[in-house]
């Protein structure tokens, strides 16, 4: 059972239009990259450069496009969750905002409390497929120790494959280094896909330090890449949709020549997260049906001209507040993400006011929501017993399905929903006329309240803090 | 419509090449350079804000109506005396230590531009040493301090720190902004006040100076 079709904006020649204008700028005006060590990786490579401009040639993107694996195994601590990257529609946790929000205390600077319970909502979640990086950025914690605390939270509170975080080199051996600690085997990276790590090109046509830093470092210990270049249409990238999946695909295909270059074979998922601008702010614009778009040209450049494991950034609003819009704008955001191939979705689980909050109840809501989508993606089955046509003459004009056998058998695998009420009025009434959110308020703490204590067992635990206080030293 | 009426206009309407032409003609026909620039140009972004903050306006309308404008200005300004420089309207600014993002700052630096701040513009990536050399060799009263990522906004602090160690924190005022950045951020980090957008950050600095 799968969809027939997917959502498409490009003819397979557009494709190879958007392939050659990539290798045209790659050729002509080429990728700055602020790092010694990138443009040294390239110049030693043949690349021609320019100060810090790296121009790349077809050759070296053929190359790099031959060793980059199509789909990948991710090891998860505990096994059953392990996961394979380029099928299926994966979530990963959100990424970046500052704020957390509840309907008891609001909207807030999050604390790194709020981001162990994100933690704590995905591993206890049937949807939710990575855990780690992101989803709140604690404001309570020292700068310096952040990546260490928000790794030990994520190792402490789930076991499922996990997501890093973008910093400086020693700061991404230190992350690595306590998931080798967690899986209890020294060296197991080298050889297994276990972290992964979301990076952003610096729009238009530019790479950061940090950055470079990070692709660097996961590259040599042979993890995942997750390279979403986050460029606003009319702002960063050029204002037609077209020429900002243009841009999209010059910085992904740039980083993953470098990615290739450092470690060939490294697993390198081609992510698009961009969208149109917002032009009456110069900001970018969530809840726009435009953004989708865009990202869904360059979907079908990863998954059918490069044959890459796709992701796409899906499920995000403007809203402020769990209401009709966020409601609307998540749905129309994470369907066309699905519907256009994308394998993985980042930004679907409580997002709102363009990624700057993480709201709980909404994260509850989106899991539904999640649900449906991928009841979709399903389509429905087409063999001979699902055509029925026994049934239907067995029933003929007088009798009832509700108590067919076939029925009986079968009824449970219909979708039903998980938070939202399909109840009748007098009995929603009769339990206070409850609001969605007001129930996804409660779920939330039930969750919370059921998470175990600790997934780590007490010499790993003891192991982890060791290495965190040696760590904070220097 | 008067010259000065048209200058406005073909600021408000963006026009550049219109602005310069005039604004020559103008300064050819022996025009006083004062009077250009605050009957003329700076009325055109008069109008431009009003309708900015009404949503009637977007930002590439804005900052075509500000490079206009400094296509004007660059004709008069070499012709003003020192006394019509205010040399408290200088406004130093830059993106902090650490982080490349110059998108927000750019627009702050041409909304300052266009209401009559002398804006001295460090870029990116500037380190707490170079905001502080710029507040003593420009004599500055307004510091703008601009980050993007979580990881770079917390170099504010580390900035203001610097700032307040020379001597020189009761000197400025120092604002912040970007798309982490918060009030309490900034409250915590030391700073005067934060502007959620480039209007925001010109009518702070505004009242700072009056």
């Amino acid at each position: 059972m799968a969809l027939k079709s997917r959502l498409e904006v490009l003819t397979k020649d557009d494709l190879l239009r958007v392939h050659e204008a990539t290798l045209k700028i790659l050729r002509e005006t080429g990728v700055v990259f602020h790092s010694e060590e990138a443009v040294e990786i390239f110049k030693k490579n043949g690349a021609r450069v320019e100060n810090k401009t790296v121009f790349i040639s077809r050759e070296m993107v053929d190359q790099a496009l031959a060793t980059a694996p199509r789909t990948f195994r991710m090891r998860a601590r505990n096994e059953k969750y392990s996961i394979t990257v380029g099928e299926g529609f994966l979530i990963q946790p959100n990424v970046g905002p500052v704020y957390i929000q509840d309907l008891d205390r609001g909207r807030r600077e999050a604390t790194l409390e709020d981001y162990a319970n994100i933690q704590k909502l995905c591993q206890a979640s049937d949807v939710v497929d990575l855990v780690g990086t992101i989803p709140v950025d604690p404001s309570d914690v020292n700068s310096n120790d952040k990546y260490l605390l928000m790794m030990y939270e994520a190792l402490k509170n789930t076991e499922k494959p996990i997501i890093g975080f973008c910093a400086n080199t020693q700061q991404v051996r230190e992350q690595l280094d306590m998931v080798e600690i967690a899986l209890g085997q020294p060296g197991f990276l080298l050889e297994n896909h276990c972290t992964a790590v979301l990076v952003n090109s610096l729009s238009p046509l530019a790479y950061a330090p940090d950055t470079l830093e990070t692709m660097i470092e996961y590259a040599k210990r042979n993890q995942v890449i997750l390279l979403a270049p986050c460029i606003m249409a009319g702002v960063s990238g050029p204002i037609s949709l077209l020429g900002t999946a243009v841009l999209q695909n010059t910085e992904t295909i740039a980083g993953l020549v470098l990615v290739q270059l450092v470690n060939p074979g490294t697993p390198l998922v081609y992510a698009t997260a961009s969208t149109s601008g917002y032009m009456k702010e110069a900001t970018y614009a969530a809840g726009s049906p435009e953004a989708m778009l865009i990202n869904t040209a360059s979907l079908q450049m990863g998954l059918d001209f490069y044959h890459l494991p796709v992701r796409t950034m899906s499920g995000i609003t403007h809203s402020k507040t769990v209401d009709c819009q966020a409601g609307y704008e998540t749905m129309q955001s994470l369907l066309m993400g699905m519907m256009s191939g994308a394998q993985m979705s980042v930004q679907s689980l409580g997002v709102l006011d363009a990624i700057m909050t993480t709201s709980y109840e909404k994260f509850v809501i989106d899991e539904e929501l999640i649900r449906r989508v991928r009841r979709i993606s399903q389509g429905i089955d087409t063999s001979d017993e699902a055509l029925s046509v026994d049934v239907i003459q067995e029933v003929g004009h007088t009798g009832t399905y509700l108590s067919h056998m076939s029925t009986f058998e079968k009824f449970r695998s219909l979708w039903t929903p998980t938070v939202s009420d399909w109840g009748n009025y007098s009995d929603w009434k009769g339990s206070g006329s409850e609001d969605v959110v007001i129930r996804a308020n409660r779920r939330y703490k039930q969750i919370l309240q059921n998470a175990p204590e600790s997934l780590l067992d007490t010499a790993i635990d003891k192991a982890l803090l060791n290495f965190i206080e040696k760590a904070k030293v220097h | 419509m008067s010259d000065f009426d048209q200058l406005a206009d073909y600021v408000f309407k963006g026009n550049a090449a219109a602005v310069k032409d005039l604004t020559q003609k103008m300064v050819d026909a022996g025009g006083n350079p004062m009077e250009i620039i605050s009957k003329g140009l700076l009325i055109g972004m008069d109008i431009v804000t009003p309708k900015f903050k009404a949503g009637e306006m977007y930002v590439p309308e804005v900052m075509m109506s500000a490079k206009a404008l400094s296509e004007g200005m660059n004709i008069v300004k070499p012709l003003l005396t020192g006394a019509d420089i205010a040399v408290s309207k200088t406004i130093i600014i830059g993106t902090v230590a650490g982080d490349l993002h110059d998108i927000g700052k750019n627009l702050v630096v041409m909304i300052m531009e266009s209401g009559g701040f002398n804006v001295v513009d460090l870029g990116v990536d500037v380190s707490p040493e170079k905001f502080v050399a710029a507040i003593k060799e420009h004599n500055a009263k307004i510091v703008g301090l601009s980050a993007l990522l979580t990881t770079t906004m917390l170099n504010m602090k580390v900035t203001i720190d610097l700032i307040k160690k020379e001597g020189l924190r009761d000197e400025v005022k120092i604002l912040v902004g970007g798309a982490p950045v918060s009030k309490s951020f900034a409250d915590e980090v030391g700073a005067d006040g934060y502007c959620a957008d480039a209007m925001a950050a010109k009518e702070m600095a505004t009242m700072y100076l009056n």
